[in-house]
């Protein structure tokens, strides 16, 4: 029998703002517990929140790139559980009114295939305090408590893992772009939580679905599922049954596990926060945020193909990483050589920087020295050979014009100063003429040897070719 | 147990990690009586049709607090009402199995 897996997706992703969404106190990762919060945080009576604009903004234009409609008239609710990671007893959430909803983007996977996938909605909440477990007890962190968080929900609309993992990369992507989130899934500021069942083909009734949470890379996700579509696809075939519950991928077993059972759904008892009045946006600054928006990874590829004439794979790579892009872009303020200064940004930069271990934020190279060379390159003054060395240099701070000047290395392009190298290369060499003359094109390539040899290697090639032939012509 | 007996009360005030006298107890448990007979007075009132009012208020506002970071409180404040606390963290007991 045939199945359809059916997929969707939670992520919640932490704002970069610098204060908690609804107190002054800072947001921060790694600092000593207990040192950034205040008496909102710690849910003590007679505190009251207050709504951070920047999260707001930060939230919107989430939003904006997942094309929701956005709704101007925010408001709070509470959903009440009892856990000692959340000290007032309830989380401040937006249940019935998210700031953005009916969205959606668009995916493509590493089979080229393009798909909408729909977003139910996007909204603001607050984070929970962080615990640590052991024997002796659970000690608590409040730092994380009131973190901004926004939580985006997708539709149904995901049909297998390496689908999955191309909509959370193309989320990650567009946060990470807008300056939203640091959207780092190892640290938590990024958290995807999966919803996997699975159907008879031609079904229209959904499975049990299982929750697998806590999936901590792109990849994870993507083996997760493999992983849980397969345990269910052998449940059902065995007669038996999926149990609605939810799970946690283990890497180590390569197989999900269960963490525990859900019997029905939990009553959350939501209702409206009355401590945070309905919030009116100003339709000016909606408008503001989104006409200020940066540029999106999929605009930016559009850019990168019909503007500078990159492939699609090469304008890929180059909107993969933001930082690539930006000193690409960079780059191209100074040269129009655009193919190949992508070339080098993508090859040999790239190739430096990782057999160094430097991350591409402390990346050495100065864009403008990258162009002068890919157009000194371009000009003939320099071989593509010499371009690697000045490219070394390069690297380490140095003006490339400065480079070749030291080195002695420009480029012999010059024709009469080159004819006179071949001319004393082919004097020399008599049986090479002769070769050439009975058939023998091999003998052009020796040539071309020893012309390179006298002249240091700085003979153009594309020229010393050309009066090889024609010397030889001669003779 | 009974709603509102001496030992809901003594076993609510247990939860939420204080302990009170039997004394207490029955006080509260007067008290509770006298409030709920108020609330179920408010039964009475037909509210059909009437739609539910969540704010005293029912006005938008159109404050958002600027993102600037203001109050803090010392690890020592922060962890003066803590029970029991282990390396600047507030300790409990084990809330997973």
């Amino acid at each position: 029998m045939n199945y359809e897996t059916i997929i969707g997706i939670e992520i919640h992703c932490e704002l970069k703002t610098k204060t908690k969404m609804f107190s002054s106190a800072p947001v921060t990762f790694g600092e000593m517990a207990n040192t950034c919060v205040n008496e909102i945080d710690l849910g003590h009576p007679g505190t009251l929140p207050c709504v951070n604009k920047e999260a707001v903004r930060l939230a919107i234009k989430a939003a904006t790139a997942m094309n929701c409609e956005i709704d101007p008239l925010v408001k709070f609710d509470r959903k009440n559980y009892y856990y000692s990671d959340l000290p007032k007893g309830y989380q401040i959430t937006q249940q019935f009114h998210p700031l953005g909803r009916n969205g959606h983007v668009t995916i493509e996977t590493k089979d080229g295939v393009t798909k909408d996938i729909r977003i139910n909605r996007i909204h603001m909440e607050e984070d929970t305090a962080k615990q640590f477990h052991s024997d002796a007890g659970s000690l608590i962190d409040f730092n994380r408590a009131g973190t901004p968080l926004i939580e985006i929900v997708s539709e149904p609309d995901i049909r297998n893992g390496a689908e999955a993992a191309a909509y959370v990369e193309k989320l990650r992507t567009l946060l990470y772009y807008l300056g939203v989130s640091d959207v780092k899934m190892e640290e938590g500021s990024m958290r995807c939580d999966v919803n996997v069942s699975i159907r008879e083909e031609g079904s229209e009734t959904f499975g049990t679905k299982t929750e697998v949470k806590n999936l901590n890379s792109i990849s994870n996700v993507q083996k997760a599922i493999d992983a849980e579509v397969q345990r269910q696809i052998e449940l059902v075939s065995n007669g038996e049954r999926v149990i609605q519950a939810t799970r946690r991928y283990d890497e180590t077993q390569k197989t999900t596990v269960l963490m525990r059972k859900k019997e029905g759904d939990v009553d959350y008892k939501f209702f409206p926060d009355p401590n945070i009045t309905p919030i009116r946006l100003d339709d000016a600054w909606i408008k503001d945020i989104q006409d200020s928006m940066e540029e999106l990874p999929d605009e930016r590829k559009a850019r990168y193909m019909s503007d500078y004439g990159l492939k699609d794979y090469d304008a890929g790579v180059l909107v993969a990483n933001r930082e690539l892009g930006d000193f690409f872009d960079e780059v191209c303020k100074y040269t129009e050589n655009y193919k190949k200064a992508a070339n080098w940004v993508i090859v040999e930069l790239t190739a430096a920087l990782n057999k160094d271990n430097i991350k591409f934020e402390n990346n050495p190279c100065n864009p403008k020295y990258l162009a002068d060379m890919v157009n000194m390159v371009e000009k003939g003054e320099i071989s593509g050979k010499q371009a690697k060395e000045v490219f070394e240099e390069i690297m380490k701070g140095k003006d490339p014009k400065k480079v070749v000047e030291e080195k002695g290395m420009k480029q012999m392009s010059d024709s009469s100063e080159l004819l006179a190298v071949v001319t004393s290369v082919l004097d020399a060499n008599p049986q090479s003429i002769e070769d050439f003359k009975n058939g023998k094109d091999r003998a052009v390539g020796f040539l071309m040897g020893q012309v390179m040899k006298a002249s240091k290697g700085q003979a153009n090639p594309k020229i010393a070719n050309q009066l090889i032939q024609e010397e030889l012509k001669k003779r | 147990m009974e709603e509102y007996s001496v030992e809901y009360f003594k076993k609510l005030a247990h939860d939420i990690m204080f302990d009170i006298s039997d004394q207490e107890a029955l006080e509260l448990q007067d008290d509770f009586k006298e409030l709920v007979s108020e609330i179920n007075v408010l039964d009475e009132i037909n509210t059909e049709g009437v739609e539910e009012m969540v704010y005293p208020f029912e006005m938008e506002t159109h404050f958002l607090r600027e993102d600037v970071v203001e109050n803090v409180i010392s690890q020592t404040d922060a962890l003066s009402n803590a029970k029991s606390v282990k390396a600047g963290h507030v300790h409990v007991p084990k809330v997973v199995k």
